[in-house]
């Protein structure tokens, strides 16, 4: 007779979420394809799984889940929470609810689902057959945003200004179905919620910093946002309707809205805990482990708070304007709030080009604007990130 | 029989016939809620006379107070190709009847409302799920629903749903037929007139006119069967109860010879505000390809904007011809529900598969329609 009492969970995610489950009495069924070396040490039951075949995954979780009941299934990772959900639903344990997790994963769903409730998103028209693409644009008129509809990943955007634009869009997206939505001018704010059986918590709004070209790259995040108490308000319970709308009952959400001269716009949700340093920056400011705070909601229970260490935050992206092979002085990365993806001597690409983005953070916390301006620009000046042109690039 | 519920404070009647339905008073809130022929009374009748499956009639009706406010078409699936067809391309199996509304065949479906009671569409949905129960349906939902705000409520109210069509619109609300064609280059217009001077050369001309039922159905089968696809999709009967009960609505477009033996036809309603070109057909016989296509896309909607029709729904495949008239594209889903979360589960997996893999097939090649 086994004496492991621990309240049973199997996800498919990464070593954030390892980590955590192994910091609370767990038992963790992790699923990977294959699962990492590093991670299957950390888990109670490593499973290794085609991910993309769901009923097999459904029969050998199920076999697992009669000897040894779990109590949910989730995911962190976009790609892999319509599976997480649908586990959940099959073996009737706690999770998001499939219909929210799809509706997250498929921009034309999200998009349909939100006008269902009335809630304000882009115009725009879901485009299966790519040669619908550029008249699809013209109803809309230009500018446009044409999205890759199903796992974009938060890298299938661009902004197009003519035809010429929007096929090279399709092109790139590989010639699958797209959303052309109407582009939406105003600032960007990131909300990070918590829903708990249907009632969400707004943990904290961000200001978002984004580029003006066609892939509309993140750049930065503030907190506060910039907003007052009143504005944050708003644009929390906005968020909260567009969650309500999708059927979003247990997990956390990074959702993004701009606001234009008309009121808010919902740009996105992602069913997921925000990426980059974000989490650990709501963990400083709000006091939420947001990573934790979805093993919680998975697991129903009690979301685990601390104080926030700090009043504001200055979150900038490393980005480039030029292709070419990075440089900076290594030195810098010792100071606390410098994270950088690349090593001197690596390629990088301008923020704007497909294969670009971001390849690092800079951020500081204090209680004082103008500190945090020094903070950061004393960062920037001790690690002088570059760029050499390479004829490679 | 008629059941009766109350579903969000409207009065929900099922009725399990159309015999048991006032066409005047059905047809007229159709017309009144922008619904098309497929939603019409002598629709409903054909397929019930000639269904091609087994189907059992249960219409809803909803009321505010004793006005008819809104209709949801609906048939308990026992049988039906296109509907297994497409439970083999998800890879589901549907364990029991299905409450759908209302027929894979059509290219409109899900319920209809008067402008000032939109949410009788909410109540007849209900009225769905309600009567499911009571049929012992295995699942429910509704199929060729438009994108739009309905399709989303379904999505949040946790249906699953798959984009199963595309179907091409096209708005002729033009003064004349010059108006229309003064909207597109002019190299696109000289390439129309030289494909209709060919066809005419040939001998061949369109006219507004639908051909008897033995020649309707023997070129509609004749497409039907050049593309490999099974009749049971458009079986005979049902050809023929359609024939004859949408005879009054009948807008076809028949290209004769010139010993006036018709060689293709197009299909084609007007009802309310819409002319629907349903199916084509072809003398497979006789020509190896659909020569008259285009020119008959054109005359048809020529035709349209001369009778003052405003909107043409060309219809489901063979997008290029219809873009090439302006038309634009409206998907078209399939929205189902279970009672059971872990089946729901499994029609969500299915359905997504359906998307990704199986919808948007030929209307007639594929029989998905």
């Amino acid at each position: 007779m086994s004496t492991d009492d621990r309240p049973s969970i199997a996800c498919v995610s990464g070593r954030r979420v390892v980590d955590v489950l192994a910091g609370m009495d767990v038992r963790t069924v992790l699923l990977g394809d294959p699962t990492p070396l590093d991670l299957a040490c950390l888990a109670d039951v490593p499973l290794d799984v085609d991910l993309g075949d769901w009923k097999t995954t459904e029969v050998v979780l199920g076999a697992l889940h009669r000897v040894r009941p779990l109590t949910a299934v989730f995911s962190v990772f976009d790609a892999h929470l319509p599976l997480a959900s649908y586990l959940a639903e099959r073996l009737d344990v706690r999770g998001l609810s499939l219909a929210a997790a799809l509706a997250c994963d498929d921009k034309a769903r999200m998009r349909l689902a939100l006008e269902g409730a009335g809630i304000t998103g882009p115009r725009y028209l879901a485009v299966d057959d790519p040669a619908d693409a550029p008249s699809a644009a013209r109803r809309l008129g230009f500018p446009v945003v044409v999205k890759k509809a199903v796992g974009a990943r938060g890298r299938g955007s661009l902004v197009c200004h003519d035809d010429a634009d929007v096929a090279g869009a399709v092109t790139a997206f590989g010639g699958g179905p797209v959303l052309v939505e109407s582009y939406v001018d105003g600032p960007e704010y990131a909300i990070q919620t918590i829903t708990v059986d249907g009632v969400t918590e707004v943990v904290n709004v961000l200001a978002q910093h984004v580029g003006s070209g066609p892939r509309q790259p993140e750049l930065g995040y503030d907190y506060p946002s910039g907003l007052g108490e009143v504005g944050d308000l708003a644009v929390g319970k906005f968020a909260t309707s567009a969650l309500r709308a999708l059927g979003f009952d247990n997990g956390v959400a990074h959702v993004q809205v701009r606001v234009s001269d008309d009121g808010p716009v919902l740009i996105n949700v992602a069913a997921r805990p925000p990426g980059g340093q974000l989490c650990a920056l709501t963990e400083r400011v709000s006091g939420v482990d947001m990573t934790r705070a979805a093993v919680d909601v998975a697991l129903g229970l009690p979301l685990l708070r601390q104080e926030p260490t700090a009043s504001r935050a200055l979150y900038r992206c490393v980005a480039f304007g030029q292709a070419g092979v990075v440089d900076y002085d290594v030195g810098a990365l010792d100071s606390p709030g410098v994270f950088l993806d690349v090593e001197p001597g690596d390629p990088v690409h301008p923020a704007d080009d497909p294969r670009g983005g971001s390849y690092g953070r800079i951020v500081v916390y204090g209680d004082e604007t103008p500190q945090l301006l020094r903070d950061y620009h004393g960062i920037l000046d001790s690690l002088r990130p570059r760029v050499r042109p390479s004829r490679m690039w | 029989m008629t059941i009766t519920d109350v579903v969000g404070g409207r009065r929900v009647e099922v009725v399990r016939g159309v015999a048991d339905l006032d066409r005047e008073a059905w047809n007229a809130l159709v017309r009144a809620a922008g619904g098309s022929v497929f939603h019409s009374w002598e629709w409903l009748a054909a397929f019930e006379e000639a269904p091609p499956g087994v189907f059992e009639p249960a219409h809803q009706l909803a009321y505010d107070g004793d006005r008819l406010v809104g209709v949801c078409p609906a048939y308990l699936v026992h049988h039906c190709p296109r509907l297994e067809r497409i439970a083999e391309t998800a890879g589901i199996d549907f364990g029991g009847p299905v409450l759908l509304a209302h027929s894979l065949a059509a290219f409109a479906g899900g319920p209809l409302a008067l402008p000032e009671h939109p949410d009788a569409r909410d109540a007849l949905i209900s009225g769905l799920a309600d009567t499911a129960a009571a049929l012992d349906a295995w699942a429910w939902g509704a199929v060729n629903l438009p994108a739009g705000r309905l399709v989303g409520r379904l999505i949040g109210a946790g249906y699953a749903t798959a984009r199963l069509n595309t179907t091409y619109l096209l708005d002729t609300r033009h003064a004349t037929v010059e108006d229309y064609w003064s909207t597109f280059r002019s190299k696109h217009r000289r390439e129309l007139q030289r494909e209709r001077r060919v066809l005419t050369r040939s001998g061949v001309r369109i006219t507004e006119s639908a051909p008897d039922a033995d020649t309707h159905v023997r070129l509609v089968h004749g497409v039907v069967a050049d593309h490999g696809a099974s009749l049971d999709v458009l079986p005979e009967d049902f050809l023929r109860a359609l024939h004859r009960h949408l005879a009054p609505h009948d807008r076809s477009l028949t290209a004769v010879d010139l010993s006036g033996d018709a060689i293709a036809v197009f299909a084609a309603y007007d009802f309310g505000s819409e002319r629907s070109l349903w199916l084509a057909g072809l003398d497979v016989d006789r020509l190896d390809s659909f020569g008259p296509y285009r020119p008959m896309v054109a005359a048809a909607v020529e035709s349209a904007i001369t009778a003052g029709v405003p909107l043409v729904n060309l219809g489901r495949g063979n997008p290029a011809p219809k873009r090439r008239v302006g038309a634009v594209a409206a998907p078209l889903y399939l929205a189902l529900a279970t009672a059971d979360r872990a089946r729901t589960a499994l029609l969500h997996a299915a359905l997504r598969r359906l998307e990704r893999d199986g919808a948007d097939h030929d209307d007639v090649g594929d029989g998905c329609c």
